[in-house]
């Protein structure tokens, strides 16, 4: 089956619409600029906010338009369903900074609910069977968050090799999104990796999924080719690159009124103050050239 | 529970539109399908569990038979390695308190990596705290080296305590916080309560490497939260015996305290409540 056939919803002529909320994924080394002005939301990474002997809620007083709460370990496609446990602190934590939406990634990270992490997500095989498992988890994972009216986006993960299957990883995500009604977390800098290691269009992708997703966010972050490896590393430690630029702004004329919110990571080589404040800026800056 | 998973997949195959599932089928299941989807699910997860536990390890030819086409374990190992450097960063950062007990640390953690898989839900600090365990029962230590150990393994303890018990370390440090105020209230006010800080657990020394010179060894040593950090103090006999008191009667007023234990003056009561609130172990309220 082609993904042309499975795409019932053509986009139109572009229109004016909301500049989605804008910021980064909190780190302790730009909480200071959360402040400025292009910033109207936060993304949380779940393992950074669940420290037991916390007593202020992580966020601190700011609020934001837009808090999201994204977690590394739900491993939807593993074969067991995530850990009750795992599901509720996560939802502990979405309420305690008033976040609406739950993240995680379209990878496995585990065996099985008593076993073994391998501490990074695996792409899943592109099988029915892994399929069946990733929404049934993801299902589960949603009626959770929705007791608590928190909506699940799930999240394109960068993979340095494939396991054997029998559809595309296109067509498998455009399956999950329609399976489970979840929202997509475009990681654009992702995709860019992935069309660069492994030969394909990031363009195409992207137009390819986005009719499957009925609410999108989109990640940011820069990496670097590995000459050694021959592989362009997803390692968040660099500037956005200029490719990244450019599928980016081919992401929000894709996703036009469905983006809510757009948020850009960094891990290591932290720039200086100014440095944070001029990437996001260029962030909303080409948001609002292109939607609006 | 292999069993129940398999259920579990079948019903939701069952509840989903197969198209959406397996193309071209017609969307009713049949014996065949149902087999052919039981197989499926047995394989994948069968799959799933090869791959992650030798991965887990950085091991990557068990993966070489799943790979797609054109792909390499090579590829598998700039995965693996990349997420045991990531392990190995954290755990030597989790058992910072060891690098001066050890000179060989490094090694140690390395060994342990290779040898003992992450386990599933890996939380704040429990892989350090299962290496310090795997240290413990592989390894000949001495005395000064079991000492920081334990006092890691304590230290992780109380997050783990405060972990089960959130609300009850939030609400100690909230009362904690107006505490100061309330100090001087003691010896007036009779409705005064003396709370016990939930977030504890108690250690043992057996050397002074640790602790000061003169202190008594072996040493009973208390571990608490102090906000958001861990505080250790030693204790002696009667110390002890006024922690005991309080975490199994506590809270209570200076009144109930002294109706209790009759043999201890008023006056050394209020001493010790005066220490250890200073030190973040009792708080009024």
């Amino acid at each position: 089956m082609s993904l042309a056939t499975l795409d019932t919803t053509r986009s139109t002529m572009p229109t004016r619409c909301p500049v989605p909320s804008i910021g980064y994924a909190l780190r302790e080394q730009n909480r200071y600029v959360l402040n400025d002005p292009a910033i109207n939301a936060v993304e949380i990474t779940f393992e950074r906010a669940d420290d037991p002997l916390r007593i202020d809620r992580y966020l601190g007083e700011q609020e934001f338009e837009h808090v999201g709460i994204h977690a590394l370990k739900l491993s939807v496609a593993s074969p067991d369903a995530p850990g009750r446990n795992y599901l509720d602190t996560l939802l502990a934590i979405a309420e305690e900074n008033d976040a609406e939406s739950i993240s995680d990634h379209l990878g496995f990270t585990r065996d099985a609910h008593n076993g073994v992490e391998m501490g990074h997500f695996a792409p899943p095989p592109f099988t029915s069977a892994a399929l069946d498992a990733t929404c049934r988890n993801i299902d589960l994972a949603q009626t959770c968050f929705a007791r608590r009216d928190r909506r699940f986006y799930i999240e394109n993960i960068a993979y340095l090799f494939r396991f054997d299957g029998t559809m595309t990883e296109a067509e498998f995500l455009w399956r999950v999104l329609r399976n489970t009604g979840c929202g997509w977390l475009l990681d654009v800098t992702n995709v860019y990796a992935n069309a660069v290691n492994f030969g394909f269009d990031p363009y195409d992708f992207i137009a390819e999924v986005m009719p499957a997703a009925d609410r999108v966010q989109l990640h940011l972050a820069g990496g670097f080719f590995d000459e050694q490896a021959g592989m362009y590393i997803d390692s968040h430690s660099e500037p956005i690159p200029e490719p990244v630029w450019s599928l980016y702004r081919h992401a929000l004329d894709q996703g036009r009124h469905k983006i809510n919110a757009v948020f850009l990571e960094r891990d290591q080589n932290y720039p200086d103050e100014r440095g944070w404040r001029r990437e996001i800026r260029q962030v909303r800056a080409v948001a609002e050239e292109i939607l609006n | 529970m292999m069993s129940s998973i398999v259920g579990k997949a079948g019903d939701k195959v069952l509840r989903k539109p197969m198209t959406t599932l397996l193309p071209g089928a017609s969307g009713v299941l049949n014996e065949t399908d149902m087999t052919t989807l039981t197989s499926q699910t047995t394989d994948y997860r069968d799959q799933i569990q090869r791959c992650a536990q030798t991965m887990a390890l950085g091991c990557v030819e068990d993966v070489r038979p799943f790979l797609a086409n054109g792909m390499t374990v090579e590829q598998v190992k700039l995965f693996t390695d990349g997420n045991l450097d990531k392990r190995f960063e954290k755990v030597l950062d989790q058992v910072d308190l060891l690098k001066t007990a050890f000179d060989n640390l490094d090694d140690f953690v390395n060994k342990y990596i290779l040898e003992v898989p992450l386990a599933a839900y890996d939380t704040g600090c429990s892989d350090g705290d299962r290496f310090l365990r795997w240290l413990k029962l592989t390894h000949v230590t001495s005395p000064e080296q079991q000492d920081h150990i334990d006092c890691q393994l304590a230290r992780n303890e109380v997050e783990n305590v405060a972990r089960r018990n959130r609300l009850g370390h939030v609400r100690f440090q909230e009362l904690r916080s107006m505490t100061d105020r309330l100090t001087a209230d003691l010896h007036t006010n009779p409705k005064l309560r003396i709370h016990l800080n939930p977030i504890r657990t108690w250690g043992t020394f057996q050397t002074n490497v640790l602790l000061d010179e003169e202190s008594t060894i072996p040493a009973d040593v208390l571990f608490f939260a102090n906000g958001h950090q861990i505080r250790t103090s030693a204790f002696d006999d009667d110390g002890k015996y006024f922690v005991e008191i309080l975490a199994s009667h506590g809270p209570f007023t200076l009144t109930d305290w002294k109706r209790l234990d009759r043999s201890t003056s008023r006056s050394d009561l209020i001493e010790f409540c005066l220490d250890a609130a200073e030190m973040g172990l009792v708080a009024f309220g």
